[in-house]
């Protein structure tokens, strides 16, 4: 059995871990939850007993399930028996895989969309609409349990998006291609009409976790609710978030109530709450305390928890000036606080406030290093398998990478598999022997990888063209950092083309990270430099949620910070109707003591 | 769980064939070459842990010959499970894989490997116009073996061994109309990754071993060997350290054995004067290398047996043949015992030709012993003995086709009562009925006695050579047994030969009539009235059935073996029958009768008085190749021998010329001869050549079989 000490872990969150119930765990910002997280899969794939069992988590990101079952396996804990992923990647393998012959749209085969070409295609859609001024940005939409649900509710447009959709869709299915919302419509769609499958699921799975539940939407509570249903308690339920961080409402995501999850699940939960965060200073705690929309208790237990925290926000700043602005916060914190730039972030509400920013304190602090969008050269998605492969393409073998470039290998083999290439006589390690053989001298990154791509199909005796799957993501995979690159290069960052600047984005990150809000997701940093925070942006003028919402994206992002914070609500940005924008009202109503630093 | 259904198609010697089973105890029954061991290592390319590999690694041979050129076909195993509880979590990873959704329930599985061309070459297959017959062959003619790929789906909803599913599923090579890509929904979906089937079921084969003494000495083989490995992994570590302990002892006490230091002292001597100090060896010993590790040491063991009845014990290789292959049986036996106990909701059992392991006696005893509760037990065979105790049932039974093989159920579609009735017909008859390539039915002793020596005599040829058998059913109900040859059951030929009993005199009643002579006209009437109606219902039961047909003696056999110009023979048992010598004389004179009035009143009396089976007995030995084969009964033969080659025709005819030539020289077959030879050749077909033989010799008593044809 997989045992740990007081030290790893507090006595409540042993308890959880030990805990056989249904479980539905808040835990506030700091509170350990993904170590909790960790150690129950660790805890329970310990317990098995049977080799057919298996041990389900279910994450909002990749990088998230990659990065918690690195952990597990750093337990020392065999992770064979554990699925872990995303909820799409979780629909596809256990239920589209297994049981799309039973639907007729499917039963030819499908591939899935990735989100590129999916928005790719929506414009195509959109064209005729342009005089309506209908972008793909319009068409976003969802799928609740009785049916598609667009992020625009109604007005003129609504009546063109329903039909630009209804084409989009017929379009798909002639096509035998499926988006991420219909990964998750088809699986409910399984699952209602042939409830044999979740009996069948819940025989195997002993446990499905899920990891945010705040952003979890309503038809996935209900794919998984009915997989709990089905076992009648065989599949227990472990489910961990934190409502008050609940920032994806535009997209359906929603904190469910312990009432409605029991309804769903047809089990009984317990709800239980981690307290303590070990995360912020008191300050900075008492500080985002004010931004609850949940009721919680959180106790400052920071080591650090006495330290005399420097929170601020300006609202006097021009956006002219908010680099310089900002260049002073980093040296104040970094000169006189003693703050490791690692350790610094910098956060707006929209990745199209960030870039230009990034480039701005690139020339303006040449000695420090920068992490930001539009630095990377070609998208990360993670779903694409080049994407895939380039990770193994552009790291180095070498013994501490060799674990994680096996596991890539791994992902590659699996997928190459499951387009139906015959891969036989292949394993995961002959593929990466196969990567680090192939030797190019090129230094065009584009240039280099679609060379490298080559000489991996032959060397496994692929013709790209007779895989539909592997053929439409090589040709997205291109066609997106192509614009991409032109992008950055049109903005001035003429060696972005390079190889090195392409092998850079895999390596370790140095230096001060530049994010989005919904980006920081599950971080942490000593000082958290925020801007943008202005009402139109946080909520966003779509955002029905309104002051909720506000609040929310505050909470977070106050709350990923250990001791220092510093918020700027900029003037001079205007509307396009010409009006400026001002500081959230949220802001303005929780009446803080700010700190002056000068 | 049990393996319900396993279709073939283009495997080996197996163009199209499906073959059911039962819980429990099954048959494979088929003579040599029709393809038992091929089945078996089909049923194993899916299930067997240690066959795996090979399923990766079919090629061309591995298509079945009648499909010509293979190129673009595929090979299509498919196993169905049935009696599935999709509830047991044991076997929820199963389900998951392979179960098929019917209705909301799942309780049949499907497992099926397909070889098949790779999918650019389905593409490029599917992209061609319909009729392109051209670009069609463009394509297959470069289709190497390498173009093929191994494909393992679960829950395939089709029925392979439907000719029109195959060619929706890969294509219609005639009209050119291929398929890409695959319709899940029929073909199936790729097993997933979590779920490995060999690991999910225990499963042994144990092979028709003629040399089990080598298989004892081969450490792959050796089942004791595979026991104890089995068992080493669970050894107590603690109780084992006693005995690693004395090895290491008895290791160091075999190094210090005088003898042993002297021999290393001589060596290390010998290079020091040979090559002088500075290049010997630093040191050099001699180590005594018993292994004290278990698993090594369990290796070690060996089996010693006494046979029965005897006091010595003796190794594998010192015991009779027979005694051999019952240890190894037993120790196979054992191995999938100690399988089983693993965790595993299906066990399979296959076994080939027990009859090749032990003696006939011994098997019936096994078999009926062998009951492993929720194992099923497959085993194929060739002696019709392990047959008898074999429920029809869980029979199927293979025959050889030219350059393929089919399978029959011979109990598929029957109620059970019906089955149950055949059982014991067929245990009763002992009959190898259930190898016969073609089958006569008979209704009583003299048939049984007689066909077989008028074919022999006048053909030349025996009916087992014929591959013929005939079964006596001693009734007139041949419904019961005839009714295993079917379409869906047997297919193989059975003529049914019976007596239609139509009066041999006018029995209108005439003024006159003695008492005896009333009681018999009264007697021949009912019997004709009773044969009409036997007719009209057999001729309805034959009718839609290909593989049945009736055949009738219009009086009954004796009367028509008589009358078809055999008094010759029937005269010669009459001092057998008679001793009186004017009865002798009367009797002759009737038989000569050409009122069958008459004739066939006293064949009828000679008969009833001996008793019908003594009398053909006493017949038999009168038989000659001049007898002529009545009608019906050479319309039966024809009917019932699958197709009759050339080569056997041309025997059968040389035959007839050598014995007429024998009884009279004068003859001459030289235009018959000539045109045999044309036969041979395929330049004159069967009509010339018995045409021809007719004209040499217009009154042969072969001609009616020939002409039958």
């Amino acid at each position: 059995m997989f045992v740990w000490t007081n030290d790893e872990l507090n006595e409540k969150q042993t308890s959880v871990i030990r805990n056989e119930a249904n479980i539905l765990l808040v835990a506030c910002p700091g509170s350990g939850k993904t170590r909790t997280l960790t150690y129950k899969i660790a805890y329970e794939l310990s317990m098995l007993n049977d080799t057919r069992k298996y041990v389900i988590a279910i994450t909002y990101t990749n990088v998230a399930a990659e990065e918690i079952k690195e952990r597990v396996e750093l337990l020392g804990v065999d992770t064979s028996q554990l699925w872990i992923g995303t909820i799409h990647a979780f629909c596809n393998e256990w239920i589209l895989k297994p049981y799309f012959s039973l639907l007729e749209d499917l039963r030819f085969g499908f591939r899935i969309l990735s989100a590129h070409e999916s928005e790719e295609l929506l414009t195509t859609f959109c064209e005729p609409y342009k005089k309506q001024g209908i972008t793909s940005w319009d068409c976003e939409h969802y799928t609740a349990i009785d049916g598609i649900q667009t992020k625009i509710k109604g007005g003129n447009k609504k009546v063109h998006i329903d039909n630009i959709l209804i084409s989009y869709f017929d379009y798909l299915r002639e096509d035998h291609a499926i988006n991420y919302e219909q990964i998750l419509s088809y699986s409910y769609e399984l699952l209602s009409r042939h409830p044999i499958i979740s009996e069948t699921l819940s025989n195997i799975f002993t446990h499905i976790l899920v990891d945010e539940y705040q952003d979890t939407k309503d038809i996935q509570y209900h794919i998984i609710g009915k997989i709990y249903k089905a076992g009648k308690g065989k599949t227990i339920g472990f489910i961990v978030g934190d409502p008050n961080q609940c920032i994806y409402s535009n997209l359906g995501g929603y904190p469910i109530s312990i009432e409605n999850l029991s309804n769903i699940s047809g089990l009984k939960f317990e709800l239980h709450h981690l307290e303590n965060n070990y995360r912020s200073s008191r300050d900075i705690v008492g500080y985002f305390d004010v931004f609850k929309t949940y009721a919680n208790t959180i106790i400052p237990s920071s080591t650090d928890v006495d330290y005399d925290s420097v929170i601020t926000h300006d609202e006097t700043t021009n956006v002219a000036d908010l680099v310089i602005e900002i260049v002073r916060l980093l040296k104040y914190n970094i000169e006189e606080r003693n703050i490791h730039p690692n350790e610094i972030c910098i956060v707006a509400p929209q990745w199209v406030h960030l870039a230009p920013i990034t480039r701005s304190l690139i020339i303006a602090m040449p000695d420090f290093s920068f992490n930001g969008p539009g630095m990377a050269p070609f998208s990360r998605d993670l779903d694409n398998f080049w994407y895939k492969l380039s990770r193994i393409v552009l790291t180095e073998p070498s013994p501490d990478m060799f674990v994680r470039r096996l596991r890539w290998a791994k992902e590659v083999m699996d997928d190459l598999e499951s387009s139906g290439a015959n891969i036989s006589g292949f394993n995961s390690k002959r593929i990466l022997k196969t990567c680090n053989s192939i030797q190019l001298n090129d230094t065009d990154g584009l240039t280099y990888l679609e060379q490298f791509f080559n000489e991996f199909l032959k060397a496994v005796g692929i013709e790209l063209d007779l895989y539909q799957t592997l053929k439409s993501s090589f040709d997205s995979f291109f066609e997106s950092s192509k614009k991409r690159i032109d992008r950055i290069k049109s903005e001035g960052n003429d060696s972005i083309e390079n190889i090195e600047s392409f092998k850079k984005v895999f390596k370790q990150r140095e230096g001060v990270t530049i994010s989005s809000i919904h980006g920081v997701k599950g971080a942490e940093y000593d000082t958290v430099i925020a801007f943008g925070i202005l009402h139109g942006y946080v909520p966003h003028w779509f955002d029905d949620g309104g002051s909720t919402s506000a609040k929310r994206l505050l909470y977070v992002l106050s709350s990923r910070a250990r001791k220092n914070l510093h918020i700027i609500s900029e003037r001079g940005r205007m509307t396009r109707g010409g009006n400026e924008y001002n500081t959230t009202q949220a802001l303005i109503e929780s009446h803080f003591k700010y700190t002056k630093i000068w | 769980m049990y393996i319900s259904k396993i279709s073939l198609i283009n495997y080996r010697n197996f163009k199209n064939t499906l073959f059911e089973f039962k819980k429990g105890i099954n048959t494979i029954i088929g003579e040599n070459g029709s393809g038992k061991t091929n089945l078996f290592r089909a049923i194993r390319l899916l299930l067997d842990d240690n066959m795996l590999r090979m399923s990766y690694k079919l090629n061309e041979g591995d298509f079945n010959r009648n499909l010509g050129d293979w190129r673009g076909h595929w090979i299509i195993i498919s196993i169905e499970f049935a009696d599935l509880s999709p509830d047991e979590a044991i076997q929820a990873l199963f389900v998951h894989g392979t179960g098929n959704i019917e209705d909301n329930t799942v309780d049949r599985a499907t497992y099926n490997l397909f070889f098949r061309p790779k999918a650019d070459i389905r593409l490029r297959l599917a992209q061609l116009q319909n009729g392109d017959t051209e670009g069609r062959d463009a394509i297959l003619n470069e289709i190497s073996i390498d173009d093929y790929e191994t494909y393992f789906t679960g829950k395939s909803s089709v029925n392979f061994n439907d000719e029109n599913i195959y060619k929706e599923v890969v294509g219609d090579f005639e009209a050119v109309d291929f398929t890409f890509p695959d319709d899940a929904s029929k073909v199936g979906v790729k097993i997933p990754h979590q779920l490995s089937i060999s690991k999910e079921v225990s499963f042994t084969f144990i092979q028709a071993l003629r040399d089990v003494v080598s298989d004892f000495h081969n450490t792959r083989t050796n089942p004791l060997l595979s026991l104890l490995r089995m068992k080493s992994e669970d050894i107590d570590e603690e109780d084992y350290a006693a005995i690693s302990n004395t090895v290491k002892e008895l290791n160091e006490s075999i190094e210090q054995l005088p003898d042993v230091l002297d021999v290393s002292k001589n060596i290390k001597d010998t290079i020091k004067s040979t090559v002088g100090e500075t290049y010997s060896p630093s040191s050099l010993t001699i180590k005594s290398n018993l292994s004290d590790e278990a698993n090594k040491l369990l290796q070690s063991l060996k089996l010693f047996i006494g046979e029965p009845d005897e006091d010595y014990e003796g190794a594998v290789h010192e015991l009779s043949l027979g005694g051999a292959n019952l240890i190894y049986l037993t120790l196979k036996l054992l191995e999938f015992n100690y399988q089983k106990a693993r965790e595993t909701f299906a066990n399979f059992l296959l076994i080939e030709e027990p009859e090749a392991h032990i003696h006939t006696h011994i098997q019936k005893t096994l078999f009926d012993k062998l009951d492993y509760g929720d194992t099923q037990i497959i085993y194929s065979t060739h002696s019709n003995q392990i047959s008898e105790v074999s429920n029809l049932s869980n029979i199927n039974v293979l025959s050889k086709r030219r350059n393929h093989a089919v399978s029959f159920q011979p109990a598929r579609g029957l109620s059970e009562d019906k089955i149950e009735k055949l059982e014991r017909y067929l245990d009763a008859i002992r009959t190898n009925l259930l190898f016969a390539k073609g089958v006569m039915l008979v209704e009583g002793d003299a048939e049984e006695l007689l066909v077989p020596l008028l074919i022999k005599n006048v053909l030349g040829v025996s009916l087992d050579e014929l591959g013929v058998s005939i079964i006596n059913v001693r009734s007139t109900g041949f419904e019961n047994i005839a009714e295993i040859f079917h379409n869906d059951r047997i297919q193989r030929k059975c003529a049914i030969i019976t007596d239609l009993d139509a009066s041999i005199v006018d029995y209108t009643p005439e003024a006159g009539d003695s008492e005896a002579q009333k009681k018999f006209k009264s007697k021949c009437k009912n019997s004709e009235i009773k044969g009409a109606e036997r007719k009209t219902k057999l001729d309805e039961f034959v009718r839609d059935n290909d593989w049945l047909d009736a055949f009738y003696a219009d009086h009954t056999f004796e009367v028509d073996f008589l009358i078809e110009g055999n008094s010759h023979e029937v005269a010669k048992t009459l001092r057998d029958v008679y001793v009186d010598k004017p009865t002798i004389q009367l009797a002759k004179e009737e038989l000569e009768s050409d009122d069958v009035g008459v004739a066939g009143k006293r064949i009828l009396t000679m008969a009833n008085n001996l008793g019908k089976g003594w009398f053909a007995i006493l017949l038999g030995k009168y038989i000659t190749h001049n007898t002529y084969i009545p009608d019906y009964i050479a319309d039966a033969l024809n009917f019932a021998i699958p197709k009759v080659g050339k080569a056997v025709i041309s025997d059968m005819v040389n035959y007839r010329i050598h014995k007429n030539i024998e009884d009279d020289e004068s003859l001459s077959f030289d235009r018959t001869k000539a045109t045999l030879e044309s036969f041979l050749n395929d330049d004159l077909n069967i009509t010339d050549l018995i045409d021809t033989f007719e004209g040499d010799y217009g009154d042969d008593a072969a001609l009616n079989f020939f002409k039958a044809i």
